[in-house]
């Protein structure tokens, strides 16, 4: 998560969910938590029993909202101009928090000279390159004195302070704009923006909650920088009941960027080498970072390297640096541009596990085509499908399609060990409860003896090309019938040993660049400190009356701190702001008088550092922050209203329209966000603006009934009964518009695709009126496909693709469509993948034959389901 | 919650949803917040109705008839003298049939035929079905017994002389016939106690009168039944009785007749009377309504009554002609108000607004015009038909 | 010791973990896929194959308040307390929009038409108090399914038994919550003991008032109808009809004793009359 990366200093939630109970006031925006967070849901609802006010911004009223004491409307894609009108707010009424703002965050730190705004440049920041669409950061630097220390001007008063910057880049978000732009009601904002600020300072806290609302939105980094700009000006960072949680998608996608699945990145948010970085030493030179926590990036690389290739990792070879992938500096490796290659036949090859984006994905309509370019594809997958099925979708003759298919049977998180890391950055044990059926394996029994076999094929191999696979440590115990490799074994590697006696390492903090630790991701150093004591497994729950910060409960990435940057939590001379919401503070009197950081949660400071303790002139690392500068990750220990890099379409966020709107961009010259990254393609069409054959804003999203693309919830009969079709909410005034009634056909068309769904006719959706004009928003769903119990048209073939620039996200939040009544042109084309239900009887799990009925029943409970769409299904 | 008398009976449930949904005001319930006007939840059924088949119906109509028969033939044995024998005999070979139909209904509609026996577990004053299968399992046996000797004395089927026609003999005739008329009394009352004690509005409104009414309707269907067999000269052993007493005997069934048709109109009326309107609906408007209107009310109360009384008043015997016809018709009359309460209560059951004027206990309450109800109709196409499933659990 | 369930509907997040964990413990089939129209509830109603159903209303745009008898009967424990707590009291949840959700239930009466109605005495009174059907003694008589006042009970008609919510007659027994309340996220669904839960009820309307949510109510308690006290009942916040409740339900065999008489009268009389007739006919 770049913008919470980029103004705090690591891409992870700030706090964890139980901790919401401590807050005074919960914005909600950019996410619909009661339905896609339930469980953690159960915080906020605790925490407005205890007094807090719930604020929910939104564009549909939903059941959120229902239990939100605020409902504010928000027309899709405006989020950072209502956020920057609750910043202008916060500044023009000197209601943010001095004392923090000056001590912890860059707002007295002086900006370079050559830096323009986009106040001066109508729209865009200086460094813009029209040409390439891309932005040259170097003149948004700090101004450094001597020492390459940033010069500073603590009364704010400087105009090249970052807080006088911050001033006139925001002074035109004003609550007037607000409306004018967001359709958001003026008075209603207002009473947010007074609840906000009477709820932050000293004494109260105000937690921020954001989900994909935020970041599916070409402007999307910027949305969460925005949020982050307000909740450093409000003192709420690193402070109980404080902070921004990211709500994850996934139960694991934290751990997936934590250790992760992206084409950029190596475990621990260390990057993976371009070819540009010829050895070991470019590398660091890029990646080392002077002062603040990434000077350690030596010692965290060397013992990743040293355990993937053991005693293959020695200071002669760099430490096998060279036996790494390197990224061509010049191919965008990121999800789209890799369909879009692989659709035009430049790539060969395909493994999917653990995604169906022939529905989840948008612009679904690309990924299956591309998939049908493939000369191979390996699919790991429960149950069969839509993935497993793009070779017979979209009415193509499958004799047609030269792809080979291979389905693996995948098993459920139930049939294996292992973790997974939630959305506040904890890792939780979980154990296995049943063998998985017939042939299905888990991914690391999958992945451990593929390894196994490729490394026999190779063997003896002297071809240099070859040294990568034959070099790595490949020797997990196997275990049982079926060899299922010990996960235990692979976390233990994870979390890092010593080489010379592979005792366990107790945390990152012993990790050394000499080749004799080794860890596989230095984040999770810690989580097994000793063999035998997995803290991911550990279950103890905070008592009643007791910090609930359930510290004993699982084990949270870095070094088990619930609230990160909690520092801040105690004044710049270590003494808590106040009594009511003490966390983390200096106790001069412990560690035998010489005085060290104590409190609720796992300090996130160097122990023993004191409050007072200057910085070290020309000192590397942590030795180069003060003991009053809390973000220790950042290069000046501080937060960073002001980005001097680290986001790629500008230091502050500005509104742009979304790519698709009916409205010109009132705000600034630019209509949408000058860095975007755009695919001007024929199988990618955009509308542009006020495109009169879509005038309406569409928005997806997804329901506490089913899960994302419906992969696992549709071949659940109980979850499909509970939400058995697609339908597009409708406020009823576009309704009578369009002579359409509650549960009529309805047709949705983009210039990229056509689908059809019920029409759910609700008050809910409200028609917005801006300038005059009357704006409808059509709210979808985006759960159906067509394999499953119950199945539908796949919502993401609307979706055109335009990129954020720094975290390749597209907006999938908004975007504008055509609606009419009725069913589409097109049926479903037979022999689709509804045949495959229907072959497969009841539910696929391939590769369970026999043991599919049975193990539906353990799975499911019900009987076999009928073949066909099981519309008035009688169980025979 | 009260709303103005105006409002009642206009619109029925779905129309005026068609129309708004016309008009594209989806199922927008907002002003049902606010003022107390009726409302409901999307015109859902606030109750279950009765998953009968047409066997209880059916049940109902054969039961009381049988009641009715055994009441009249009990008491004829026991005070009719020897001109009502052929009553007598009618009676108790009717009462055999209906005896052996009853249970046969019963069973068929049960969901688990094969447990029917489960109904004698045990004896619940609280549940009127219960002590209702009592009373039919007791009257299926005396019936038995009284048909058995009936035979034997005929010397039909039954030998006379044969050891078991002698056994046959030796019952003892007057109690068993005293016990038929009392069992006779029940069976053709309970149904009516069974189906005023539910939580159906029409019927629980009808309340007390609904048990006297299905009662009347038995003695009177069973008086029809007595009085056609006579008409017709059915069951007449030429050596032991007279044409002029059978004559004589059809005149008393005819009085008792009309006197239980008579009261039958009598509470009919009395139902109505109490019946809200609300709640009434299912007997006003609809097929069933004409059924039980024309079929019920019409053939098999006021026809009876207009044939016989003229020549009754004068004191003079009903022509045989008369006699048929009133007999038939009021045994018709009696099989459309089983079909009709018993259908038009499944309607009742369907109208949340009856339920909740029948709970609210305030008249007139609750009866939305088509417009609110639009407002929370979800859709023309209606809420969803409930579909029974097969459960997984447990096999038999 | 009677135990039940408290539901708070100013608790419910309307996400149906209830529903589906009943399913999954009690085995019970997924049986309708009909897009129903009824906002966001597709299930519609109890059932012999629903135990628990979320009930969904949508109130857009009221005057806040202004709905409802909310004949709260209330004690205002604490509540004070928690008004001074409230950061903003001028706004409130529950107020000018409304999304309604309520997970019903079973109501397990204490005076129980159902139990009542039975024929066969399948249909018992547990030893925790709740109304339980005994599967391998009901022959699906449907007898029950009228005389039940909430529509809760069913005969399923492909299985020939009538069935409803157990209150996880079987987890009970082995000390376990009921599956639904085990799974409510925002404890929505509250198990215990019923005295107890009503305590704790009425605390909560008192809170909720002083909170400005001044339409809450409890349902299924305190009130006198023949069903009696609701061993599974509800806090309210607009009238019981809203949520397909009967706003005063009746327990169909309150006068059944009546009912025997008045029938019985008849039957005297009918007696004499045909008595007399016959006789009146034998002296002519």
């Amino acid at each position: 998560m770049p913008g919470l990366g980029t103004s705090f200093g690591r891409g992870g939630a700030t706090t964890a969910q139980w901790d919401l109970v401590n807050s005074d006031c919960i914005l909600i925006q950019g996410s619909n938590m009661a339905e896609c967070h339930p469980v953690g849901f159960r915080f906020v609802m605790e925490a407005r029993e205890r007094g807090a006010t719930i604020i929910h911004v939104d564009p549909r009223f939903t059941r959120t909202s229902a239990n939100a004491d605020i409902y504010a409307p928000l027309r899709p894609g405006t989020d950072i101009t209502f956020l920057g009108g609750l910043i202008n707010y916060v500044l023009s009424e000197e209601k943010f928090f001095r004392e923090y703002v000056v001590a912890y965050t860059n707002a007295a730190t002086i900006i370079g000279e050559d830096y323009r705004d986009t106040e001066d440049l109508d729209g865009v920041f200086s460094g813009y390159q029209a040409e390439s669409g891309t932005y040259n950061p170097t003149s948004w630097r700090y101004e450094v004195g001597e020492g390459g220390v940033p010069l500073r001007d603590e009364t704010l008063q400087h105009p090249r302070s970052v807080f006088q910057i911050l001033k006139r880049h925001f002074a035109r978000y004003t609550p007037e704009m607000v409306e004018q732009v967001c359709g958001t009601p003026r008075d209603l904002f207002v009473k947010i923006a007074e609840t906000l600020t009477a709820n932050s300072g000293r004494d109260r806290t105000t937690a921020f909650c954001y989900a994909l609302g935020w970041t599916q939105h070409t402007v999307g980094v910027q949305n969460i920088r925005a949020a982050a700009i307000l909740q450093l000006l409000l003192g709420n960072i690193g402070r109980p009941g404080g902070g921004i949680l990211a709500l994850r998608g996934h139960a694991a996608i934290q751990g997936s960027t934590d250790i992760p699945t992206l084409y950029n990145l190596l475990p621990g948010y260390l990057n993976i080498p371009y070819a540009s970085n010829r050895t070991f030493s470019d590398y660091l030179l890029v990646n080392q970072a002077e002062t603040g926590w990434w000077n350690n990036v030596p010692k965290y690389a060397v013992s990743m390297l040293k355990a993937w290739y053991g005693e293959n990792a020695t200071a002669e070879n760099e430490w096998g640096y060279q036996y790494l992938n390197k990224l061509d500096d010049k191919i965008d490796y990121s999800y789209y541009p890799m369909f879009f290659r692989m659709k035009d036949g430049g790539i060969r090859g395909l493994f999917v596990l653990g995604e169906n984006y022939a529905v989840g994905g948008p612009g679904s309509k690309v990924e299956r085509a591309a998939m049908r370019k493939l000369e191979w594809c390996v699919i790991r997958d429960p149950f069969l499908v839509e993935t497993a099925n793009f070779w017979k979708m979209d009415g193509v003759d499958p004799h047609a399609v030269n792809t080979e298919v291979f389905f693996m049977p995948a098993a459920w998180a139930a049939e294996k060990d292992g973790s997974l890391t939630n959305t506040q950055r904890m890792l939780q044990w979980h154990e296995k409860a049943i063998d998985p059926p017939g042939d299905a394996r888990s991914e690391t029994w999958f992945f451990v003896h593929l390894g196994r076999r490729l490394r026999q094929l190779y063997a003896g191999s002297t071809e240099e090309r070859d040294r990568p696979l034959l070099a790595m440590t490949w020797d997990y115990p196997l275990e049982g019938a079926i060899q299922e490799p010990r996960v235990e074994s692979v976390l233990e590697e994870i979390s890092g040993y010593t080489v010379a006696d592979g005792q366990q390492v107790a945390g990152f903090a012993d990790l050394k660049d000499d080749g004799s630790t080794a860890c596989g991701c230095w984040i999770y150093s810690g989580v097994i400190p000793a063999k035998g004591r997995n803290l991911a497994a550990s279950r103890v729950k905070d008592g009643p009356g007791e910090w609930t910060n359930n510290s004993r409960w699982g084990w949270a990435w870095p070094a088990n701190r619930r609230i990160l940057y909690n520092r801040a939590s105690a004044d710049p001379d270590g003494n808590p702001w106040s009594e009511r919401k003490r966390l983390v503070w200096w106790d001069s009197m412990a560690n035998d008088g010489k005085g060290q950081w104590v409190g609720y949660d796992v300090p996130d400071f160097v122990r023993d550092k004191a409050p007072e303790s200057q910085r070290v002139v020309g000192g590397k690392g942590a030795a180069g922050l003060t003991g009053a500068e809390p973000f220790i990750m950042q290069s000046d220990g501080r937060g960073w209203l002001f980005a001097p890099r680290g986001v790629k379409d500008g230091p502050l966020p500005a509104h742009y329209e979304p790519m698709e709107s009916p409205l010109p961009n009132v705000m600034y010259k630019r209509q949408n966000n000058p860095a975007v990254i755009e695919f001007d393609r024929a199988d990618n069409p955009m509308h542009g603006v006020d495109n009169p054959a879509f005038p309406y804003i569409i928005t997806t999203y997804r329901l506490t009934e089913h899960h994302t693309s419906g992969a696992m919830s549709r071949w659940s009969t109980w979850l499909s009964e509970l939400q058995p079709e697609l339908f597009a909410e409708i406020n009823p005034e576009l309704a009578a518009e369009l002579d359409i009634r509650m549960g009529d056909w309805v047709t949705v068309t983009t210039a990229r695709a056509e689908i059809e769904a019920r029409a759910m006719v609700t008050e809910r959706m409200r028609p917005m009126r801006i300038e005059g004009k009357t704006l409808h928003v059509i709210g979808i769903p985006y759960h159906w496909g067509p394999a499953g119990v119950v199945t539908g048209d796949v919502v993401n073939d609307l979706i055109g693709i335009a990129l954020d620039p720094t975290s390749q996200i597209h907006e999938a939040k908004v975007f504008t469509c055509n609606m009419r009544k009725g069913r589409r042109a097109q049926a479903i084309p037979s022999g689709g993948p509804h045949a495959s239900v229907a072959e497969g009887g009841a539910i696929d799990r391939i590769g369970s034959e026999g043991a599919e009925m049975a193990r539906f029943d353990e799975h499911e409970g019900a009987e076999p389901l009928p073949v066909e769409r099981p519309a008035e299904a009688t169980y025979d | 919650m009260t709303m103005d008398r105006g409002l009642q009976g206009r619109g029925r449930v779905g129309d005026g949803a068609r129309q708004m949904m016309e008009e594209g005001r989806g199922s927008d319930i907002a002003e049902m917040g606010q003022v107390n006007a009726p409302t409901s939840y999307y015109n859902r059924p606030m109750i279950k109705k009765p998953g009968w088949k047409w066997y209880i119906p059916f049940y109902i109509f054969i039961g009381g008839l049988g009641g009715g028969v055994a009441l009249i033939g009990g008491l004829a044995d026991l005070f009719g003298g020897r001109r009502h024998r052929a009553t007598v005999r009618r009676a108790r070979y009717i009462a055999l049939v209906a005896g052996l139909i009853s249970p046969l209904m019963l069973i068929l509609d049960l969901g688990r035929p094969r447990r029917f026996h489960h109904m004698l577990r045990v004896f619940k004053v609280s549940s009127p079905l219960n002590v209702g299968t009592w009373i039919l399992l007791v009257f299926g046996l005396t019936s038995a017994a009284q048909a058995a000797r009936q035979a034997a004395e005929d010397n039909f089927i039954l030998k006379r002389e044969s050891r078991l026609g002698r056994l046959a003999r030796l019952l003892p005739g007057k109690p068993l016939s005293l016990a038929q008329a009392l069992l006779g009394l029940g069976l053709g009352g309970y149904t009516g106690i069974l189906l005023a004690a539910t939580a159906i509005p029409l019927l629980a409104t009808a309340g007390l009168l609904l048990g006297p009414l299905f009662l009347a309707t038995a003695v009177a269907s069973g008086a029809a039944a007595l009085a056609l067999l006579a008409g017709l000269r059915w069951g007449r052993t030429s050596h032991a009785d007279a044409a002029e007493d059978d004559e004589e005997a059809r005149a008393d069934i005819e009085t008792l007749a009309t006197l239980s048709t008579a009261t039958q109109l009598g509470l009919e009326i009395a139902r109505e009377a109490v019946t809200p309107q609300t709640i009434a609906r299912p007997l006003r408007h609809g097929t069933w309504a004409t059924v039980y209107r024309v079929g019920a009310v019409g053939g098999g109360m006021l026809m009876p009554l207009a044939l016989r009384l003229p020549a009754q008043l004068r004191g003079r015997p009903v022509g045989r002609a008369l006699s048929i016809t009133a007999a038939t018709l009021t045994l018709a009359g009696a099989l459309a108000e089983r079909f009709a309460i018993v259908e038009a209560g499944k309607q009742s059951a369907d109208d949340p607004y009856a339920y909740q004027e029948f709970t609210s206990g305030k008249v007139g309450s609750a009866r939305p015009t088509s417009e609110q109800q639009a407002l929370m109709a979800p859709r023309t196409r209606g809420a969803k038909p409930h579909i029974a499933a097969k459960d997984t659990r447990i096999g038999g | 010791m009677t135990k039940g369930f408290f539901t708070d509907t100013t608790l419910c997040i309307g996400c149906k973990a209830c529903e589906v964990a009943c399913k999954q413990w009690n085995q019970l089939p997924g049986d309708n896929y009909e897009f129903t129209g009824m906002s966001y509830d597709n299930t519609a109603a109890l059932g012999a194959t629903t135990w628990r159903h979320v009930a969904f209303v949508e109130q857009m745009g009221r005057q806040p308040n202004g709905a409802g008898d909310g004949a709260a009967n209330s004690v205002a424990n604490g509540a004070t307390a928690i008004a001074e707590r409230v950061s903003n009291p001028s706004v409130g949840f529950l107020g000018e929009n409304r999304w309604l959700m309520m997970s019903d239930v079973c109501k397990h009466c204490t005076n129980a038409g159902c139990l009542d109605a039975c024929p066969t005495g399948a249909i018992i009174r547990n030893e925790f108090g709740d109304v339980y059907v005994q599967p391998d003694i009901c022959n699906g008589c449907g007898y029950c399914q009228i005389a039940c006042p909430f529509g809760v009970i069913e005969v399923n008609y492909d299985d020939g038994r009538a069935w409803k919510c157990t209150l996880c007659y079987d987890r009970q027994k082995d000390g376990l919550e009921p599956a639904c309340a085990k799974a409510c996220p925002t404890q929505s669904i509250q198990f215990g003991e019923v005295e107890e839960l009503q305590e704790r009820a009425r605390e909560r309307v008192g809170m909720l008032h002083a909170r400005g949510v001044t339409d809450a109510y409890l349902y299924g308690v305190d009130e006198r109808t023949s069903v009696g006290p609701l061993n599974a009942f509800f806090l309210l916040v607009d009238r019981p009809e809203v949520y397909n409740l009967p706003e005063r339900p009746k327990l169909p065999q309150a006068r059944v004793g009546m009912h025997y008489l008045a029938t019985g009268l008849t039957a005297l009389a009918f007696g004499a009359a045909a008595a007399l007739t016959l006789l009146g006919g034998r002296r002519k």
